[in-house]
């Protein structure tokens, strides 16, 4: 217990730039919570009854679930295809993936009108088998429990209890493969939701197979997330990372760009086959057309040409250019299926509040907070303590 | 569609979504068991293992004298000393007792420590000269730890040298290790074949399997006089 | 056969077969304006009345206070009106995309919203292909507003407060299949009256709310392009997929993992 309370105090600096400036938004968003249970969704939204879904939904939910899937990539390589020179990664992917999905299904608890109805699914008060939410939801609640036990070890590390090292280590290859095919079924089911929702969306974004679309750009969005992030990372945290780590951060970056590059170039050809299928050529001469080829060409072939060139040259600058053009291309996309394209049509066009986008940074900061505490305190990024590694 | 009665077209998504959860359930049972079969049937296999030099482990590294001992020199300028994997699978269990003690001067090529197994014995020789400086006790009452790690915590004693680059001079590194070993293994058939042939009426069957290959742990099944010749053979060539 | 206008119910309920779905026909050729419906739906329902008129050019909309609007538009034929709200789908869009069974199609055919499930999440309003639910954005405790042929009056043997207030007989209820027939035999004995055309035999599947009008639909701001199978299909391919790969996905990840691990173990040892 001591030990613990030990680990509650702060350390490093105070008043860093990122401190200055998420404090103060994570306050407000605070406050406009608090008005947002007081008074209603819409006293701080600009949400509206012909587009229900806004910022919330689509940006911190749908997009930010996207960019979560580096997990489950990055386990299925170490784990399922043994690619052990990616192992150094794992632990803070896995760490960024759970606290991803915990923070933004707290984000959808603030979309809710009646959030505490919430444990209705759960605990039968109407199962909707018949719902894809029902589904998206039931997977999230379940991934969290799996990302949870895939991060465990590095908690029982942290706090010395190495029989609890064994077990949770031993349950490893459950949780992943577990992980793995509910990822694949949520990605999936959040593009599923918007299925219905046929008339509403700009024929250019609608089709039978956004469930498709969406788990292909998840690879490589989420694994575009795992570069930049890591790159972020490893420059803050630099101490804890060991030479070694250092120089073989590189080299895994290589190698996911080659992954990226590879995802992309599916993703590319998919979108194709969705687009010819669709017969959707007389849209390409309208405006919604030439936002459709902007996301297309300057957001999805270009990051996978400069996957590929940076791949083939070794250019570590270009990698890192790539999977941001690439974060953008995924938000670009989401945004397309769930706000932008969504009621196109309506006479006034939804745009989110200021107030909506500072919640969502304040979300998004508290979860750079708690990731922050975690790995100035876990074996995340640093080594294992010395008794992990005796087994013989 | 004209549809004038209630109907679900979801109807049976509950039970499928039961059959799952029983299905992972079954699942994680099923795969362990199909595992665990085999986990014994690689047991099985190895004791059955043949006696080649893939089996053998060589690290990199290490110094090795021709009478199947290894060394690490340390930063600290001690060197390390074990038996190889050869040794140890040629004859499975064995006992370390040391016959010096530390702090003791050694010369090369004297006894340090003897080999047991159930009343046979092989005498141990050092290949360099120096100080002892202390010998590995938990290794030579657990046997274990050789087994599994020959090179690295089964180590066997350290050693304060005296005169290494001198002594060391002859002895194999890296890829010369490789097919000295499979010399000795060689070696070792035509010994064992010379040793039947002295005492026929053994048992052919504990060491030739079909095709001629060696079995794990020859010498286990051997008696005393055997051990003594293999020491005569094998382990009295300290460079 | 026995089907209902402004009067008593006279039909029996169907005692052992499946019970058939409950319909109301409106008929805007007799619909007068006169707004009837809303007031009485406004007071069964404990909602605030109506304080706009109908005015042609500006359509009206139902909102989390008001669950039905008359409109009024100019046309080919004249002023015509037309009452709007929920549609009663055979296979709502909003039932099937409620995750807690809030939004629920009752066996009788109308579609009801029970608030002790619901929690707020709007994805029925997401799918609902006429835009019907209506959330209260406004509200610490927020409901989802719509009509719900006023079901507990059903229950209680009444009929849905429009229709039996209506002074124009232009609101019909009925068995589906009845007024269905009803329907087509106005159209068959008054061709040059009605629009050939029943909004509602099919379209999104199927709903209980039909609509017989006197010009093509497009001009009363209906949207015809809604699809003429029901909308809870277009997610049955996703969801009949899920079982499949939660069977296949485990054990294929099981497969390539065994195959790769004895990839590792052949590599020689690397001591540090």
């Amino acid at each position: 217990m001591k030990f613990l309370l030990g680990e509650l105090k702060p350390k490093g600096k105070m008043f860093t730039w990122f401190n200055v400036i998420s404090i103060p938004i994570m306050l407000l968003g605070l406050v406009l919570i608090v008005i947002r249970f007081w008074k209603g969704i819409g006293s701080i939204t600009n949400l509206t009854q012909e587009v229900p879904w806004g910022l919330w939904i689509g940006f911190d939910v749908v997009t930010g679930v996207a960019f979560a899937g580096g997990a489950y990539v990055i386990t299925f390589m170490v784990y399922i295809l043994n690619m052990k020179s990616y192992h150094s990664i794992v632990r803070v992917t896995v760490l960024n993936g759970f606290l991803a999905y915990v923070f933004y299904a707290g984000a959808l608890l603030l979309d809710l009108g009646r959030p505490w109805n919430v444990i209705n699914p759960i605990i039968g008060n109407g199962f909707g088998t018949s719902s894809v939410l029902f589904l998206v939801a039931w997977h999230f609640l379940l991934y969290m429990i799996a990302e949870l036990i895939e991060f465990s070890p590095a908690i029982a590390e942290w706090l010395g209890a190495k029989r609890a090292v064994k077990i949770l280590s031993g349950m490893t290859l459950a949780a992943v493969i577990f992980g793995i095919t509910l990822s694949t079924l949520h990605q999936s089911g959040l593009g599923a939701l918007y299925l219905m929702a046929k008339e509403k969306i700009h024929p250019l974004w609608y089709s039978e197979f956004i469930p498709i679309l969406f788990f292909v750009s998840s690879i490589f969005a989420g694994l575009s997330m795992v570069i930049f992030e890591g790159s972020i990372t490893n420059k803050v945290f630099s101490d804890q990372i060991s030479e070694e780590r250092h120089k073989d951060h590189n080299r895994i970056l290589r190698g996911l760009s080659k992954i990226c590059a590879g995802a992309m170039f599916a993703y590319f050809f998919l979108q194709i086959l969705v687009f010819v299928h669709s017969k959707n050529w007389a849209y390409l001469s309208t405006k919604m057309g030439y936002w459709y080829l902007t996301e297309m060409l300057g957001f999805v072939l270009l990051p996978m040409l400069l996957f590929y060139y940076s791949y083939k040259r070794n250019h570590i600058l270009l990698i890192k250019l790539a999977a941001v053009l690439t974060m953008l291309g995924i938000i670009i996309n989401r945004l397309n299926v769930t706000v932008i394209g969504f009621r196109w049509d309506a006479a006034v066009h939804y745009i989110p509040s200021w107030m909506e986008i500072v919640v969502t940074m304040a979300v998004i900061f508290t979860e750079i907070w708690i990731f922050r505490w975690v790995v100035n305190r876990l074996p995340v990024l640093r080594e294992s303590p010395l008794w992990t590694h005796q087994k013989h | 569609m004209e549809a004038y009665t209630y109907s679900n077209l979801f109807d049976t998504k509950g039970i499928e979504y039961i059959v799952i959860i029983f299905f992972l359930l079954l699942l994680i049972p099923f795969w362990i068991v199909v595992n665990r079969k085999s986990e014994i049937a690689t047991k099985i296999e190895e004791a059955f293992q043949t006696l080649t030099a893939a089996v053998l482990t060589i690290p990199r590294g290490l110094f090795f004298s021709r009478n199947h001992t290894w060394l690490y020199l340390e930063k600290s300028g001690e060197a390390k000393v074990g038996i190889d994997d050869f040794m140890l699978k040629v004859l499975g269990d064995v006992r370390v007792k040391p016959v010096k003690s530390a702090q003791e001067k050694v010369k090369k090529g004297e006894v340090v420590a003897l080999l047991e197994q159930a009343g046979k014995q092989l005498k141990l020789r050092s290949p360099i000269s120096g100080e002892i400086s202390r010998f590995n006790f938990e290794q030579t009452e657990d046997f274990a730890e050789t087994a599994v790690d020959p090179y690295g915590s089964g180590w066997i004693l350290t050693i304060q040298p005296d005169n290494w680059k001198a002594e060391t001079s002859e002895f194999l590194l890296g890829h010369e290790i490789m097919p000295w070993m499979e010399k000795e293994l060689q070696r070792l058939k035509d010994f064992l074949n010379v040793t039947f042939a002295r005492q026929s009426g053994a048992a052919f069957a504990p060491v030739f399997q079909e095709g001629g290959e060696l079995q794990m742990n020859p010498l286990a099944e051997l008696n005393a006089e055997v051990w003594n010749d293999f020491q005569n053979e094998f382990l009295e060539k300290t460079e | 056969m026995s089907f209902l206008g402004g009067s008593k119910l006279n039909a029996k309920p169907a005692a052992k077969d499946p019970v058939e779905f409950k319909a109301i026909l409106y008929d805007s050729t007799r619909c007068v304006g006169c707004q009837s419906c809303e007031f009485s739906c406004a007071e069964a329902h404990g909602l605030p009345e109506p304080e706009d008129y109908l005015e042609v050019g500006k359509v009206r909309k139902t909102n989390e206070n008001c669950r039905t609007v008359v409109n009024a538009y100019e046309t080919s034929k004249g002023e015509v009106y037309v009452k709007r709200q929920c549609m009663h789908c055979n296979q709502p869009a909003c039932a099937s995309a409620c995750l807690t069974q809030a939004m629920h199609k009752t066996e009788e055919g109308p579609v009801i919203w029970r608030g002790d499930k619901c929690m707020g999440c709007r994805y029925c309003m997401v799918s609902c292909p006429f835009d019907v639910p209506k959330f209260e954005y406004h509200s610490a405790n927020p409901k989802i507003n719509k009509c719900t042929m006023c079901f507990e009056r059903l229950q209680e043997g009444k009929l849905p407060a429009c229709v039996e207030n209506c002074p124009a007989e232009a609101l019909v209820f009925g068995t589906r299949r009845e007024l269905i027939a009803e329907a087509r035999r106005r159209i068959a004995e008054n061709p040059d009256v009605y629009y050939d055309h029943i909004y509602g035999e099919t379209e999104a599947g199927g709903t209980s709310f039909l609509y017989l009008s006197p010009v093509p639909f497009e001009e009363l701001g209906f949207n015809t392009k809604v699809q003429n199978s029901s909308y809870p299909e277009l997610t049955k391919g996703f969801l009949y997929s899920v079982p499949s790969i939660f069977v296949l996905w485990p054990m294929i990840l099981l497969g390539i993992q065994d195959a790769t691990k004895k990839l590792n173990h052949k590599k020689t040892d690397d001591h540090e």
